[in-house]
């Protein structure tokens, strides 16, 4: 597409260019930076012709320091004085906290993965302790769901998005074509496929115990107290309960996040495990790759080829095919453990492998050294890996700004939405978001677009934060608009300032928080602005 | 719709009006027969009527059409006048006074009311598609009494 005329442009900035013709207009923004001038100069006229109808008193294109208006609205903390301060007192409190406290302590509550981990245990807990309202929601979920994607669709065939629509449709047509086929659901407190009896299709249950004696053709999944599998699972296995008890076989792909997991059966494909507890028994087989998360693994059987785990306490005692690749603060090889391939490990400073004796391990074996969570304190500002890994994550978030910049510049806009509202707007979407993807991938859409929503969620949640230093740092320096360099110097200047907050003794995760809490309320907001017709490249 | 929110809409419609109109009675009728309109309770559908009633009004009194002849619709296409670096209500109203009725009305509705180009065309009874052209016109035309201090 060639550069346009300013009508084309008015409208354009407008938001009332035709669908199609703004779609190429976004991509050729991209790599003109003439255009992407003429569009701000457009932009800002509107603004001050806004601002001058609207009578807010005296407008200016350009936010110097001396205009006012627009910097009056930049909040105490985006202000360099501010920041400063507000950084100096949390790093002096922190500190004196921290030092008290047992080493290590800090606000990791606030965590953004301790609040998703957090949510999903409150949906157990709901399940367990008021099954009705865990029932009613998750009919009201997926009838939202329903409404929701309806809404959207027709919305989009009004606006005349014919291209994402139709696209949408054959995603959503595809999805559902698999899982709702022949979906059956048993929503009871005692569910049972009896020895014998063969589900054709894929089943859904709930219930306070579900046991599988016969047969299941398509896919199981399961959210109950407990579930035991005894006969066959032809699909997938998908578990969310206290308790699973493999005894049968699983022809698909397992997933479970289950508190305490025992598999003696055998797991035909990948098996993708997030428990508390592990305990694969003598005689079961992974036989394919195993990938674990779990606080306490005990590994009797046979992993026919790769194990890969996070994990606090390994032992191994069993089998493995292949390679060994584990983070963990405990790593054993018992009496009968072996591994065909190497063995890496990353295991805190000191710590060595238990039980490596010869023989045990076929491949070369490889243990490294992982920064220890727990007893660190505030030494860990004196490592230099500390250090190299904040320059690694800054330079990485950096990469991304840019790209971000470049595909939407309008998202580093220094405008500062409400703050209460905007939080709210991104604690919903970092909580509801996954909840609900959840519910509509085993309800509607199925699994394979539910993963890639997840795909979606996990990328802006990493963009949020890239995106709240971008715009701090566009508040600190106020760049010229449309200028690369001006606007990577203050994205720069955002990450570093962003990075020293993140990396307060104490308050480092409470901040990490906010910025991702925020920096999601940015981007739905900012979506939802997209989706209404007011374009923000 | 509470009683504060009310009383903020119903100035905002007359400030809109009295842009529209001129003030005076006229655009205090206009607003209190917009508030007086059912399931007006929020600010677009309300604006909304009170554009419409001021257009149909300033159609009457012959001000409220618009069009673009063949000579004004080529010359979009070369540059305009220089844009404004500072604007204050002053000098916009200044510079506004001085534009064709039908002219300030578009602009009006568009930056102190934000209907959008829907609106704007069923308000003026043209194609949305003329709307852009119609505007980009208008905000030169603006942009070039603002240059020569809201005169001629």
């Amino acid at each position: 597409m060639s550069c346009l005329s300013e009508l084309q442009w008015a409208v354009y900035a407008d938001g009332e260019l035709e669908a199609s013709l703004a779609r190429g207009a976004d991509a050729h923004l991209i790599h003109c930076e003439d255009c992407r001038g003429r569009v701000l100069a457009v932009r800002e006229e509107s603004l001050l012709l806004a601002s001058a109808f609207q009578d807010r008193g005296p407008a200016t294109v350009r936010r110097p320091a001396a205009a006012g208006a627009d910097t009056d609205r930049t909040p105490l903390y985006a202000r360099p004085a501010g920041l400063l301060a507000l950084a100096v007192a949390m790093g002096v409190i922190g500190t004196l906290v921290e030092a008290r406290l047992a080493a290590g302590a800090s606000l990791a509550s606030f965590d953004p993965r301790t609040l998703v981990t957090r949510a999903l245990g409150t949906v157990f807990v709901l399940r367990e302790r008021a099954p009705g309202l865990f029932e009613l929601a998750l009919a009201v979920g997926a009838t939202a769901g329903a409404s929701g994607l309806a809404t959207f669709g027709v919305s989009a065939v009004l606006r005349r998005w014919m291209g994402p629509a139709l696209l949408l449709g054959v995603l959503l047509g595809g999805g559902l074509a698999s899982p709702s086929e022949g979906l059956e659901h048993r929503f009871e407190d005692h569910v049972v496929i009896a020895s014998g009896e063969r589900v054709e299709g894929s089943l859904l249950v709930s219930g306070d115990r579900v046991e599988v004696d016969g047969v299941v053709v398509g896919d199981l999944i399961a959210a109950a107290d407990e579930v035991v599998l005894r006969g066959r699972v032809e699909g997938n296995l998908f578990v969310f309960s206290e308790e699973l008890a493999v005894d049968g076989r699983v022809t698909g792909s397992t997933l479970a996040f289950v508190e305490r997991i025992r598999i003696a059966g055998r797991l035909e494909d990948g098996a993708y495990l997030g428990t508390e507890r592990l305990d694969f028994a003598p005689g079961s087989v992974a036989a394919r790759d195993l990938y674990l998360f779990a606080s306490r693994a005990f590994l009797d059987g046979r992993v026919e080829r790769d194990l890969y785990g996070f994990v606090g306490e390994l032992e191994l005692r069993g089998d493995v095919g292949r390679d060994v690749d584990v983070f963990a603060d405990e790593l054993a090889l018992g009496e009968g453990a072996r591994v065909a391939g190497r063995l890496e490990a990353a295991l805190p400073d000191g710590v060595g492998i238990e039980g490596l004796a010869a023989g045990r391990v076929a491949g070369e074996v490889e243990v490294s050294p992982h920064p220890h969570s727990r007893g660190e304190g505030l030494e860990r500002y004196a490592t230099p890996r500390f250090w190299v890994k904040l320059a690694i994550r800054i330079t990485a978030a950096f990469l991304f700004g840019m790209l971000l910049y470049a595909l939407a510049p309008g998202l580093f806009r220094p405008e500062w939405p409400a703050a209460v509202r905007t939080l709210g707007l991104g604690l919903l979407v970092l909580v509801g978001a996954p909840v609900l993807l959840v519910l509509l991938g085993v309800t509607l859409v199925g699994l394979p677009v539910a993963v890639l929503g997840l795909f979606a969620w996990v990328t802006a949640l990493y963009a949020a934060g890239v995106l709240v230093a971008g715009r701090l740092g566009a508040a600190l320096l106020d760049p010229e608009p449309g200028s690369q360099r001006a606007f990577g110097l203050a994205l720069l200047v955002g990450l570093l300032v962003l990075a020293v907050g993140a990396s307060l003794p104490f308050f480092g995760p409470l901040v990490r928080a906010v910025a991702a809490l925020g920096g999601l309320g940015i981007l739905a907001q900012a979506a939802r602005e997209r989706f209404e017709g007011r374009a923000v490249a | 719709m509470s009683e504060r929110s009310e009383a903020g809409l119903r100035a905002e419609v007359e400030r809109l009006c009295a842009r529209l109109l001129g003030a005076g009675a006229a655009a205090a009728g206009t607003a209190a027969g917009v508030l007086e309109t059912p399931g007006c309770a929020a600010r677009r559908p309300a604006l909304v009527e009170a554009s419409r009633a001021c257009v149909a009004q300033l159609r009457r009194a012959g001000s409220g059409s618009l069009h673009l002849d063949p000579g004004e619709a080529a010359d979009l296409e070369k540059p305009g006048p220089p844009r404004p670096v500072a604007l204050t209500a002053e000098e916009l109203a200044r510079a506004l006074a001085a534009l064709p009725r039908a002219e300030a009305a578009l602009l009006t509705l568009r930056y102190q009311a934000e209907l959008d180009y829907d609106d704007l065309a069923r308000l003026f009874d043209v194609e949305r598609d003329r709307i852009g052209p119609l505007l980009l016109h208008a905000r030169r035309a603006l942009r070039a009494r603002l240059a020569t201090g809201g005169s001629g």
